[in-house]
């Protein structure tokens, strides 16, 4: 066959170990060619070899950034001074001047105002709880199926993004009214004898907004879920943990920043969002984005619409700040084993 | 299925085991037993059926048909939780969010072991393993070493019928790799443990096994100890995938007794047939002798060796100095092109045992 023989002598290079030199050798070449596309647009950054002082190279990347420094400084901080600016002045409708703190003392002082704060935030709480307890095990299901499928369903749970929440709102109205399909059915099955009072009541905006933010939650949870090394599952199933044993243990402890994350999204979503509340709510669910527009549009009262947005915005606020705390501190110690 | 003979005394029974993934069979027919205290390797090259074969036994890999028997205990359908094995993993799978200590408690407190004897099994098992004093570490905290010791201890703990091993030494680094490999065989014979060991490391196979299951193209190629597999391949991959070899391929010159006379571009090489092919050789049929580098010697072209088979004239093509050896590329007698290098003569000599193979046909 072949007239070239190669005797070697003793513990001469096995056959194995040249296949795994060629992987590498592989992997090296893919990094060089890498390195030789990126070589040539690699900008001369020092303030050297662009000919200027070098006194002045650190002021480069601000240059570079300030058109995006400006608009962020137009378009977000000087609208938000002036918000919470606008919620320290008077009421249009009294003759005092200056500064006030009076706005918030109604908003706090009045129950009337703290319901409507309460009750947002209940619903915000109540629409993170489903969106978590029924989008976790599809994120998971999602996250650990293995079939061509899986592009479609991830499609299909993003498809309802795709729409605009006021046409799935109406969508939610024609469900959830006396004569609706949701109350029909229910009678018909002889689960209720009246009709549930789902549109116009809180439960109505708690249902369609969980539809409407399920999306996030389940997408960050998907991310998140995996990924977690399917060895730990294995792991842990090795050792004695059954199905159940083994997501309380190991699936749900990591993925923890996802379901913060998840969590965080969704609620302030929820408690900011206007348009399903609005819809499905109707005037007799007062909530607080309906509130601010309520304030904004017919009573033209800016000062107070400004304050109820800032209580929301602060709400917010110190959620993403607590949320950021615990990532930090569960990060510590979840951070994912080299291999 | 299995009569009780077949499964008395052996720890882990393969019986006929295959898994077929849509079209292609990743395992085909395997069937091995494994006696108590015994390390049992299998070794062959990636896709070759051999971690899919260690994750059948773990419960993992669902096998397409044939059988798994642990203790005498048909377990082909079980769980993995409802198992009496133990992995340790490739990349260790070690529970990030767990101090060492919670990893390696996690199989006892899953079996419900009261917390005090945890205590003092799991702080045995960390001595052991000379991990102690890192109880309160989480893994990322831990060295390479020291994470697989940590594996290896949560592994151990829950005293597995049959402990798995997937390439757990291939993460660490070379010369960590060899003292680690005495260690683990150290402890598995000390606790007369019962592995099956995952390597495509032929040299780790050799140094760790009591038996090698040689595999290839998700068969079993050959089952035999690192000597049986070295010295005596029953096929001719077995022969190349172990150990570095020489082949020389010809055709079937005549056959006396045991030994096969082969005509072949280099010459006249004569040596013994290989264990499985039983039958004599036809002449003409295309063969091969395979021959270790340890089995050769090399003498310069004017030494009279009074032999007048198995010497075989080249050109040395490249010489690489490695230290305790060195490694020769010759080209042989009849290529004209590198007669500017210095001619030297090979010696293809036969020890009194079967120490090179010919196979083929």
């Amino acid at each position: 066959m072949d007239r070239a023989m190669e005797p070697r002598d003793r513990a001469g290079v096995s056959p194995l170990s040249s296949f795994d030199g060629g992987q590498t050798a592989e992997v090296l070449d893919r990094s060089s060619a890498d390195g030789h596309q990126s070589l040539p647009t690699a900008p001369p950054v020092t303030g050297d070899e662009a000919g200027g002082s070098p006194g002045t190279a650190w002021l480069t990347p601000w240059v570079l950034m300030l058109p995006a420094l400006l608009l962020f400084f137009l378009l977000f901080v000087l609208p938000q001074a002036r918000l919470l600016g606008y919620s320290f002045e008077p009421d249009p409708q009294s003759a005092a001047t200056g500064l006030t703190l009076e706005n918030y003392g109604r908003l706090f002082g009045d129950m009337h105002y703290l319901g409507i704060l309460g009750r947002t935030l209940w619903m915000g709480l109540l629409v993170t709880v489903i969106t978590l307890v029924l989008g976790y095990p599809m994120a998971y299901w999602l996250a650990r199926l293995e079939t061509r499928w899986k592009t479609v369903l991830l499609v299909l749970t993003i498809f309802p993004l795709l729409t605009s929440a006021v046409v799935r709102s109406f969508g939610w109205m024609v469900l959830l009214y006396r004569t609706g399909v949701v109350n029909q059915s229910l009678q018909r099955l002889g689960i209720v004898d009246a009709p549930l009072p789902l549109m116009y009541t809180l439960s109505g905006v708690v249902i369609a907004l969980a539809e409407v933010l399920m999306p996030f939650m389940v997408l960050t949870l998907y991310g998140v879920i995996r990924g977690i090394d399917r060895n730990l599952e294995e792991a842990a199933m090795d050792l004695g943990a059954g199905p159940l044993s083994t997501i309380y243990r190991v699936t749900l402890p990591l993925s923890a920043g996802g379901v913060l994350a998840g969590s965080l999204l969704v609620f302030s979503l929820a408690i900011s969002s206007f348009v399903t509340p609005s819809l499905v709510g109707g005037p007799r669910v007062q909530l607080m984005a309906t509130a601010i527009q309520e304030q904004t549009v017919s009573l033209l009262n800016w000062q107070f619409a400004a304050t109820l947005s800032a209580v929301l915005l602060a709400v917010v606020l110190v959620l993403a700040l607590a949320y950021s705390r615990l990532v930090e501190r569960s990060g510590d110690r979840s951070a994912v084993v080299p291999v | 299925m299995l009569g009780d003979s077949r499964t008395e005394g052996a720890e882990l029974v393969l019986d006929q085991l295959r898994k077929a993934y849509d079209r292609t069979l990743a395992v085909e027919d395997v069937g091995l037993q494994v006696r108590r205290g015994e390390l049992v390797s299998l070794l062959g090259p990636s896709g070759c059926g051999k971690t899919t074969t260690l994750r059948m036994i773990a419960g993992f890999v669902e096998p397409t048909s044939g059988s798994i028997w642990i203790r005498g205990r048909d377990v082909t359908r079980l769980e993995p939780y409802k198992r009496d094995t133990a992995m340790v993993f490739q990349n260790y799978a070690l529970f990030p969010h767990l101090t060492v200590f919670d990893n390696v408690a996690f199989g006892l407190r899953r079996r419900r072991m009261p917390s005090p004897n945890i205590r003092s099994r799991v702080g045995e098992m960390l001595e052991l393993l000379e991990l102690g004093g890192l109880e309160r570490r989480y893994p990322r905290q831990l060295s390479g070493g020291q994470q697989q010791r940590v594996a290896v201890a949560r592994a151990l703990v829950v005293s597995p019928s049959v402990m798995l091993l997937d390439e757990p030494l291939s993460n660490l680094d070379a010369k960590l790799r060899a003292g680690t490999r005495v260690e683990l065989r150290r402890l598995q014979q000390e606790l007369g443990l019962t592995a099956i060991f995952v390597t495509h490391d032929q040299e780790e196979a050799m140094a760790i096994s009591d038996r090698i299951v040689v595999m290839n193209r998700g068969r079993i190629e050959q089952v035999g100890s690192a000597r049986d597999v070295y010295l005596a391949p029953a096929t001719q991959f077995v022969a190349n995938f172990i150990g570095a070899s020489n082949t020389f391929s010809g055709t079937v010159a005549g056959a006396e007794g045991d030994s096969v006379v082969l005509h072949t571009p280099m010459g006249t090489l004569r040596g013994p047939r290989a264990g499985s092919a039983n039958k004599t050789p036809a002449a003409d049929a295309p063969a091969s002798l395979i021959v270790r580098p340890e089995e050769i010697r090399v003498s310069s072209p004017d030494v009279e060796t009074g032999l007048d088979t198995n010497v075989v004239r080249g050109v040395v093509q490249v010489s690489s100095y490695l230290g305790a050896t060195v490694d020769l590329s010759v080209r042989g007698a009849t290529a004209r092109s590198f007669s500017r290098a210095e001619p030297i003569m090979l010696l293809a000599c036969t020890r009194s045992e079967p120490t090179s193979a010919c196979a083929g046909l």
